[in-house]
C-alpha cells in the first residue's frame, strides 16, 4: 500500500510503522531537532518504533527512550504512530519532565489525540473509497467519450463522400475529421498510460511505415499551421519501394503521434518540423523528427516519466516515456539529440527499426 | 575416458537429426491472393457487440455479408466455421461463458475454432488483468476508427483469415492430437503437395484428420483448405 497523503494532516510528528524513518513534521508541531539527531545517531529510536509496530495496541500510549510519548493508531489499515508529544495525564519519569520543559507547545490531552487519530483514519477511508469509485467510473467515462468520437468521425466521413459537397462545407468537415483522429490517438495514449502491460503485446500486423507516418502528419498539419509551424514529411514515400515492418497495431502509432505532437508543442513559430522515413538498408529503416525550439537550460532525461519541458505548453511528462516503451516493444530505441544554437536549440529524435 | 563416453549420445542425436527428413509442412507458399470483390463474395463476418455499430450498415452497403450478434451466447455458427472474421467487443457480451465478458467468450472461441480470425473491437480501457483480450485476438480494430480505416483493417484481416497456413495450423490443433499423429499427418500431406495432387491431398486430410474430435468443424476446414489450395494451383498466385 502506498504512503497516504492524509498522514500530513497529523497534528503531531508521525511515523509510518511499515517504513520506519525519522518522524515527519506534524501540521501543528514539527519534529524537534533533538529527535532528528537522536534518530540519526542512535539505534534506540528505531528499535522503539519497531517494537511498537510488532506489539502496540490501537491508540495505546507508550513512552519513547527519551521521554516523548507515542501513540500507535491505524490509518485505515496502515499502522502509524503519532509521536513527539507530552501527554496529559503524564506517563511520568525524568526524561518526560525534561522534554516537557523544552517543548511546552507539545502538550496535549490524550483524549484529544485519540479523537484526532480517529478522524485521520476516517478521512483516509473516505479518500480510498473516492479513489475506488473514480477508478470504476473513469474507464466507462472514457468509453462513452470514445463512442461519441466515433460517431462524429464516421458521420463526417459519410458526409464527405457526397460528391456534391462544395469546399465551403467540405473543409470544416475535414477539420472535424482530423480533430477526431487526434482524439483517437490521445485515447490510445491514455490506454497505454493506464495499462503499461499493453507494451508487452506481440507484434501482430504488417504495416507500411511511410503510409502510417504520412497519416499522422496529415492529421497534425492543421495544428502545426495554427501555430505558424511548417510540418513536412520527407523520405521514401510512394515513389519508392514501400517500407514494411511488423508492428503491434494497438501501440505502434503512439510513437509518431507523440513525437510529432511533442515537436509541435515545443517548436518556435515560423520554423519547420522535418519528419523523415527512410530505408537505410534492405532490413533497416529510420524514422526521425527534427525541430527547432527554445533553448534548454538544463540537461534532462526526456524519456523519464514525469519529466516535462518546463514551458507553459508542456504536457504531463508521459508521452515520450510511453513512446520509448513502445519503441522497446518493437526492438528499437528512440534516440534524442540536442544541438545548441545561438538563440534556440535544434532537437532531433530518431529511431531505427527492422523492416523489409 | 568417461568424458569421451558421455559425448557419444550427443553425437548419436546429432547424426539422427542430420539424416532425419524434416516433416514441417510449409503451406505459406500456397496462399492465394484475393481482390476486394472476391473477399466480399467469399467471406462472412459477424460483429459480436451489445450495441449495433453503424459500421455494420457501411459493410452491408458495400456488399459484405455481415451479421450482428448482440450477446455472443450462441456460438453454434462459429463452431461450424460459418464465419471467416469476428469483430469481438469486450463489454456486455459472452455472459454465458464467464465473468470476464468478451474475454471469456474469446477464450471459448479460441478453444472451439482456432481458425476464425478475431479482431479485438473495443474502445474500453482495459486493466492489466484483461490484457489477454488483446493477446488472444489476432489484431485490433479501435471502435472509434474511421470508416475507411475500418474497411482497410477488415479487408486485410479477411486476407489473413483465408491463408492456407492459418487453416492448416488450426486443423492440426483440432484434428491431430499428439506429436506422433501430427508428424504422420504432416508426412502424408507433404507427399501429396510434392506430387501437386489436390485429390490426394484431400483424401489424405480426410482420412488422417476426420476421425478425431471436432468432426464437422474439421470437415469444413478441410473443404476450405482444399478450395484455397485449388485456387492457388489453378493459377492465382500471390
Amino acid at each position: 500500500m502506498a504512503a497516504s497523503p492524509i498522514k500530513h494532516l497529523s497534528p503531531f510528528p508521525i511515523v509510518d510503522l511499515r517504513n520506519i524513518a525519522v518522524p515527519e513534521d506534524g501540521c501543528f508541531v514539527q519534529t524537534t531537532e533533538f529527535c532528528k539527531r537522536k534518530f540519526k545517531e542512535e539505534t534506540k529510536c528505531k528499535a522503539f518504533y519497531t517494537e511498537i509496530a510488532k506489539t502496540a495496541i490501537q491508540q495505546e500510549i507508550k513512552q519513547c527512550p527519551y521521554g516523548f510519548a507515542c501513540m500507535a493508531f491505524d490509518l485505515n489499515g496502515a499502522p502509524h504512530a503519532m509521536t513527539g508529544f507530552i501527554p496529559h495525564p503524564r506517563l511520568g519519569g525524568e526524561a518526560e519532565q525534561r522534554r516537557a520543559k523544552d517543548n511546552p507547545h507539545a502538550k496535549v490531552a490524550i483524549e484529544q489525540l485519540q479523537k484526532a487519530s480517529a478522524k485521520l483514519s476516517e478521512a483516509e477511508k473516505q479518500r480510498v473509497e473516492a479513489l475506488g469509485s473514480h477508478a470504476k467510473n473513469y474507464p466507462q467515462a472514457i468509453h462513452e467519450i470514445r463512442k461519441l468520437n466515433r460517431n462524429i468521425k464516421q458521420e463526417a466521413e459519410r458526409i464527405l463522400t457526397d460528391p456534391a459537397l462544395d469546399s465551403k462545407h467540405r473543409n470544416p468537415l475535414i477539420t472535424i475529421q482530423k480533430s477526431s483522429e487526434m482524439m483517437s490517438y490521445q485515447f490510445e495514449i491514455l490506454d497505454l498510460l493506464a495499462n503499461e502491460t499493453l507494451a508487452g503485446l506481440v507484434l501482430n500486423t504488417d504495416s507500411e511505415i511511410y503510409r502510417m507516418v504520412d497519416k499522422c502528419v496529415r492529421i497534425y498539419e492543421p495544428l502545426a499551421i495554427s501555430k505558424d509551424i511548417r510540418l513536412n514529411l520527407e523520405g521514401d514515400g510512394i515513389n519508392k519501394a514501400p517500407i514494411w515492418s511488423r508492428v503491434c497495431d494497438k501501440t505502434f502509432p503512439i510513437i509518431p503521434t507523440v513525437l510529432i505532437e511533442n515537436a509541435i508543442k515545443h517548436s518556435l513559430p515560423q520554423t519547420s518540423i522535418i519528419v523523415r522515413v527512410k530505408r537505410l538498408n534492405p532490413t533497416l529503416a529510420q524514422f526521425s523528427i527534427r525541430s527547432i525550439g527554445q533553448r534548454m537550460t538544463s540537461v534532462i532525461d526526456v524519456f523519464q516519466k514525469g519529466v516535462t519541458g518546463g514551458t507553459p505548453s508542456s504536457g504531463q511528462g508521459f508521452g515520450l516515456y510511453l513512446a520509448q516503451l513502445v519503441a522497446k516493444q518493437h526492438g528499437a530505441e528512440i534516440e534524442f539529440a540536442r544541438i545548441p544554437g545561438n538563440e534556440c536549440d535544434h532537437y532531433n529524435f530518431q529511431m531505427k527499426m527492422k523492416c523489409w | 575416458m568417461m568424458r569421451g563416453l558421455s559425448f557419444i549420445p550427443f553425437m548419436l542425436r546429432f547424426i539422427k537429426r542430420l539424416f532425419t527428413r524434416k516433416n514441417h509442412v510449409d503451406f505459406s507458399a500456397y496462399n492465394p491472393s484475393f481482390i476486394r470483390e472476391e473477399l466480399i463474395k467469399r467471406c462472412r463476418i459477424v460483429v459480436i457487440d451489445d450495441e449495433r455499430p453503424a459500421l455494420i450498415d457501411d459493410l452491408s452497403n458495400q456488399g459484405f455479408a455481415v451479421d450482428h450478434d448482440g450477446s455472443g451466447n450462441d456460438t453454434t455458427k462459429i463452431e461450424k466455421n460459418l464465419y471467416d472474421l469476428i469483430l469481438l467487443d469486450f463489454g456486455g457480451v459472452g455472459a454465458r461463458f464467464g465473468r470476464d465478458e468478451g474475454l471469456s467468450l474469446l477464450r471459448h472461441i479460441k478453444r472451439v475454432n482456432p481458425a476464425t480470425f478475431i479482431l479485438a473491437y473495443t474502445s474500453k480501457s482495459l486493466k492489466s488483468d484483461q490484457s489477454d483480450f488483446y493477446r488472444l485476438t489476432d489484431a485490433t480494430l479501435q471502435k472509434d476508427a474511421g470508416i475507411a480505416d475500418s474497411f482497410a483493417k477488415i479487408e486485410s484481416s479477411l486476407r489473413e483469415a483465408l491463408r492456407v497456413d492459418r487453416i492448416w495450423r488450426a486443423l492440426v490443433e483440432i484434428g491431430a492430437s499428439g506429436t506422433g499423429m501430427k508428424q504422420e499427418v504432416e508426412a502424408s500431406v507433404q507427399e501429396a503437395l510434392r506430387k501437386r495432387d489436390i485429390k490426394l491431398l484431400e483424401d489424405t486430410l480426410r482420412t488422417k484428420l476426420s476421425n478425431n474430435s471436432g468432426g464437422e468443424l474439421v470437415s469444413k476446414l478441410i473443404d476450405k483448405m482444399i478450395d484455397l489450395v485449388g485456387k492457388y494451383t489453378s493459377g492465382t498466385k500471390p
